[in-house]
């Protein structure tokens, strides 16, 4: 009889995210990628502001395959000397904590306004 | 500029071997394109070992954390089989016990006899020991399996005729039991700081 999963605990529970592992949720939101593919996409979105390290990266996914919020998946790349390779995707459950996440900070923004730490239009 | 994947590989040896063995691979391939991509230098390095120093001690400590947690694991089935081991042979030296009484009186045997069945409790408690933990549990057991050990060995000797099962249960769950406790001792002396 196989052996019953226990339900992931909810999305709300893994916040707050730790900043370079929302980056890569972010980096993954946008479809499967392998992990140089990730640092490479995170460095352009924030224009070379944050660069990932390798340890980080991997540690995060760590955690992130372990937690549900990120899967992996292995496939042919021509690219790569062994002709494989590792792609990482997020899951339902990946997706659902990366909304969370959002919303927090968000949240966190809109607070920021009304206190005026920020301007509320910019540009 | 020349491939300093050597440096890499020694960089890489800053994390837990699980991890190294898990992501290590990736890690390389990733700096190989990296330093096709021409982003190796002096920076690189710096941020590299920045990024070691920063990640690799919780990497550490989370594989120390899932080590004890499995040990954890096979500490309570080693604790619960002693237990039962030291109930089953307790019952079966008794039961020599009250046989020897009616046949011929030999006291070494029954010496002997009285000797396992004090080794008997004795695995019976360590076992039950075990299953709450802790290092005084552990001296326990590996006390309650020699003497059980050196009892049966001393059985063996003057009753040669002992059963196979009471051979086995006297002589190879101790010794399991034993080297099991040695082992993670032994482990626990070599195992690198997190």
């Amino acid at each position: 009889m196989p052996k019953k999963q226990a339900a992931p605990p909810p999305p709300e529970s893994l916040l707050p995210i730790a900043p370079a592992t929302f980056d890569i949720l972010l980096a993954l939101a946008g479809g499967e990628n392998h992990g140089y593919g990730i640092m490479k996409e995170v460095a352009t979105r924030t224009d070379g502001a944050v660069q990932i390290g390798a340890g980080t990266l991997y540690g995060a996914l760590k955690r992130l395959l372990a937690s549900g919020v990120v899967e992996e998946i292995e496939r042919d790349d021509p690219d790569d000397p062994s002709g494989r390779r590792r792609y990482y995707r997020l899951t339902r459950y990946g997706l659902d904590v990366a909304r969370a996440e959002s919303r927090r900070l968000q949240k966190a923004v809109q607070d920021a306004h009304q206190k005026k730490l920020i301007p509320r239009r910019v540009g | 500029m020349s491939n300093r994947e050597w440096l890499y590989r020694l960089v890489l040896h800053a994390y837990p071997p699980e991890f190294r063995g898990s992501f290590g691979r990736e890690m390389l391939s990733v700096y190989r394109a990296q330093h096709r991509d021409g982003v190796v230098d002096i920076r690189y390095w710096f941020a590299c070992i920045t990024d070691a120093v920063a990640t690799a001690p919780r990497l550490w400590m989370e594989e120390l954390h899932e080590g004890l947690r499995a040990t954890g694991g096979t500490m309570r089935r080693m604790g619960m089989l002693a237990a039962i081991a030291g109930v089953l042979e307790t019952a079966n030296s008794l039961i020599e016990l009250r046989a020897s009484a009616f046949g011929e009186r030999d006291t070494v045997s029954q010496a002997v006899v009285l000797l396992v069945t004090a080794t008997g409790v004795l695995l019976t408690v360590a076992g039950l020991a075990l299953l709450f933990r802790g290092d005084a549990a552990r001296r326990l057991g590996r006390i309650g399996a020699a003497g059980c050990l050196g009892a049966f060995s001393l059985m063996l000797v003057t009753r040669p005729m002992m059963s196979m099962a009471a051979t086995g249960l006297g002589i190879a769950v101790p010794l399991a039991l034993w080297l099991f406790l040695y082992v993670r001792r032994t482990k626990g002396e070599t195992r690198p700081a997190a």
